[in-house]
């Protein structure tokens, strides 16, 4: 069986799930045969200028079987500690875990099948079949025409979710498995909400995943993201994050990127109210061959709005860095406040770094920056800690946790601090700087 | 001690430099330095701008971009230049840093706890506690008058000038070092910082230890009385003597006493 047969005798097993008369299945129909078309993007596409994505054409991955499924136990080892005032939801290669997750009793969310999500919010489905309207390229198609399953999360005004929502999805040891989730939020006037989107694998085998989120912030918003990737070293995901501003709304979203074999990372958000304000920051730790590539616009298509990028990268060994960060500004979006930073430290040789910072300005009056730095470890602070009485490796990952802090620092949630921390040294060789700080 | 015994003199030479020469990117910056400094002696070694003060205590520390073109550093009987900078450390060789390096997301008292213990292994002593550690560092920081929250700020990170400088102090007061050279600790103090900080050289004063003031001006050796006083001029000792030569220096200017000193 050739690839393209293989890839429509997935869509066609998924496809008799379904009620084939829907709109949304007509829909799903078009995005498969726009896929099929396409495939997926090569290097010649401006925007996968530094991806390659030849590995995961070849493989054919398939959808996962009930079967296949790990056993409780080797789950357990996977899940990450629980947040102190959290709502855990968690899927098992792309499904809905009832008894992995928390009792959940919250009407404004809906976890697992689309299907049922939207007979619950039954407002919302239309403004989900405009979104899967307009693909940016195959990608969006090809996670239209697989995803079934997902998180709904729609916060009616002025309520403030009282916990934080972690998503936890877990990716099994089945060979050539993969998994595609579709992800929709929505917070309206003067909502708020914290979300945890966290991907954790096994590292045995190669798997493949993508994840669409959209989310819209009504004006007065106020969203806290954290986008958190813990992929297997086998890994292959796609992540792509559309981001829509009302008036006056605020998002912190942080993107860390702890592992995975090939990770793509998108961002695509869009001012279209005054006043609004983005802060996007991101941390990569890269080692062996992994490959990490964040893509962000950031687009001020009106006055008044801040934006800050802040993107940091730790590479060893042979791994690779990419970051594009692209702010555009409207003719009409005057008085924009605009930052994008991008620094990286290169702990060897053979590490690869390809950062591309870039303005798009077309108003005049305007404050915008943005800058990249790539850099090895600081003599004198090497020597600092040194002379100290630190031996040479101790202070290496001193300097190395102190570059990554910054970003961790950064966010305002100290429970959520604590536990990113808590993750950030499992990376660095046992030393346990975070507890030491607590009993300090 | 370990150490070597000056029979005549009855002491213990702590550190012996012999005609220590060095370069930096071709540069020659000391050029023959000779200095015995034994235990329980406080020596000043002041000198202009350029004169080599801060590369000799940087040599002393161990820190690397010096060539050593000559000569030996000898630290209670051993070669210093086989030593890495964290072993002359652990050995009781402490530098206070004229620049002290900021490192955010680092807590001050971690790191000060990790180094005390890199030390105490070192002397085959157990660990200290978080809790036994507090209560020292606490009680360090109070003579230092130091604001509790030092406690949970990161090394130096947004520390002013006279904070990081007294921080150096603190770290010096927990290391219990063997050998503490301080490099300009005095420079950018107001008096007050300045009494404090002298205070915490004075209290680390022992006849088992000795510390070397690198210092541009003769003010901190009014509340550190040294035993010693060196003039370093174009990388050389151009004149020894005992404290009151930091006056005739301040009469007379470094100028002055090199011309004196040609004489």
């Amino acid at each position: 069986m050739n690839m393209t047969e293989h890839w429509l005798q997935q869509f066609q097993s998924l496809d008799k799930k379904n009620n084939p008369h829907s709109a949304l299945d007509e829909l799903r129909h078009g995005a498969f045969l726009r896929w099929e078309k396409a495939g997926f993007p090569s290097t010649r596409h401006e925007r996968w200028k530094y991806t390659e994505l030849m590995g995961l054409a070849e493989t054919p991955f398939q959808l996962p079987t009930p079967s296949a499924v790990l056993s409780n136990t080797v789950l357990q080892t996977l899940l990450p500690a629980v947040i102190e005032n959290s709502l855990r939801a968690v899927f098992v290669d792309g499904e809905f875990s009832t008894a992995l997750s928390s009792k959940i009793s919250n009407n404004h969310l809906h976890f697992g099948s689309l299907h049922d999500g939207f007979k619950m919010f039954p407002q919302e489905f239309e403004s989900y079949l405009e979104s899967i309207k307009t693909p940016i390229d195959s990608i969006d198609d090809l996670n239209t025409s697989f995803s079934r399953n997902g998180a709904l999360i729609f916060v009616p005004p002025h309520v403030k979710l009282p916990q934080t929502i972690h998503l936890i999805y877990l990716y099994t040891r089945t060979p050539n498995q993969m998994a595609h989730m579709h992800n929709r939020v929505h917070l309206a006037e003067g909502a708020e909400a914290t979300i945890i989107e966290h991907h954790i694998g096994h590292d045995d085998n190669i798997y493949f995943s993508t994840t669409v989120n959209h989310i819209s912030l009504e004006q007065q918003a106020y969203l806290n993201y954290y986008r958190c990737q813990e992929q297997g070293i086998n890994a292959y995901h796609i992540n792509r994050l559309y981001l829509t501003q009302a008036r006056a709304s605020v998002t912190n979203l942080f993107c860390l990127d702890f592992k995975g074999h090939l990770v793509r990372n998108e961002i695509e958000q869009r001012f279209i109210g005054q006043d609004a304000e983005c802060h996007l920051h991101g941390f990569y730790l890269g080692k062996g061959r992994q490959h990490v590539d964040n893509y962000i616009t950031v687009d001020h298509q009106v006055p008044h709005c801040l934006s800050s990028q802040r993107f940091k990268s730790v590479l060893d060994d042979r791994s690779h860095s990419v970051f594009h960060g692209k702010v555009k500004v409207a003719k009409d979006a005057q008085k924009t406040d605009a930052t994008q930073h991008n620094a990286n430290l290169i702990l060897s040789t053979q590490a690869q770094i390809n950062t591309e910072p870039q303005l798009e300005i077309f108003a005049d009056d305007v404050k915008c920056a943005h800058g990249a730095a790539i850099g090895q470890l600081d003599e004198s602070a090497l020597f600092y800690l040194q002379s100290r009485g630190l031996d040479k490796e101790t202070a290496k990952q001193m300097l190395i946790y102190s570059f990554a802090a910054e970003i961790f620092l950064a966010i305002s949630e100290l429970e959520i601090r604590a536990f990113w921390q808590a993750h950030l040294n499992l990376y660095f060789s046992g030393i346990p700087l975070h507890e030491e700080l607590i009993t300090c | 001690m370990k150490g070597l015994w000056d029979k005549t003199k009855k002491v213990c030479i702590m550190l012996s430099i012999k005609n220590l020469h060095a370069k930096v990117e071709d540069k020659a910056i000391l050029k023959g330095i000779n200095l015995q400094i034994n235990a329980g002696e406080v020596h000043a070694i002041m000198g202009p701008n350029g004169s080599g003060k801060s590369t000799l205590s940087n040599i002393l520390a161990g820190r690397s971009g010096y060539e050593i073109t000559d000569g030996t550093l000898t630290y209670l009987g051993e070669n210093l230049f086989e030593m890495e900078p964290d072993e002359r450390a652990r050995r009781g060789i402490f530098l206070a840093f004229q620049y002290p390096i900021e490192i955010p997301g680092v807590n001050n008292m971690y790191m000060l706890k990790a180094a005390v213990n890199a030390k105490r292994k070192h002397e085959g002593l157990p660990e200290v506690d978080a809790l036994d550690f507090l209560t020292i560092a606490k009680k360090r920081m109070r003579e230092l008058k130091m604001d509790e929250s030092f406690l949970s700020r990161d090394v130096n990170s947004g520390f002013s000038g006279g904070e990081k400088k007294r921080n150096e102090i603190l770290q010096m007061l927990l290391l219990e070092p063997t050998l503490a050279i301080l490099d300009e600790t005095d420079s950018g103090l107001d008096i007050d910082a300045l009494k404090i900080v002298a205070d915490g050289i004075n209290a680390l004063r022992s006849p088992e230890r000795a510390v070397v003031l690198v210092t541009h001006y003769q003010r901190l050796l009014d509340y550190v009385k040294p035993d010693f006083v060196h003039v370093l001029a174009d990388g050389k000792i151009v004149r020894s003597g005992q404290a009151d030569l930091a006056l005739t220096l301040e009469q007379l200017g470094y100028a002055g006493v090199e011309k004196e000193a040609a004489e």
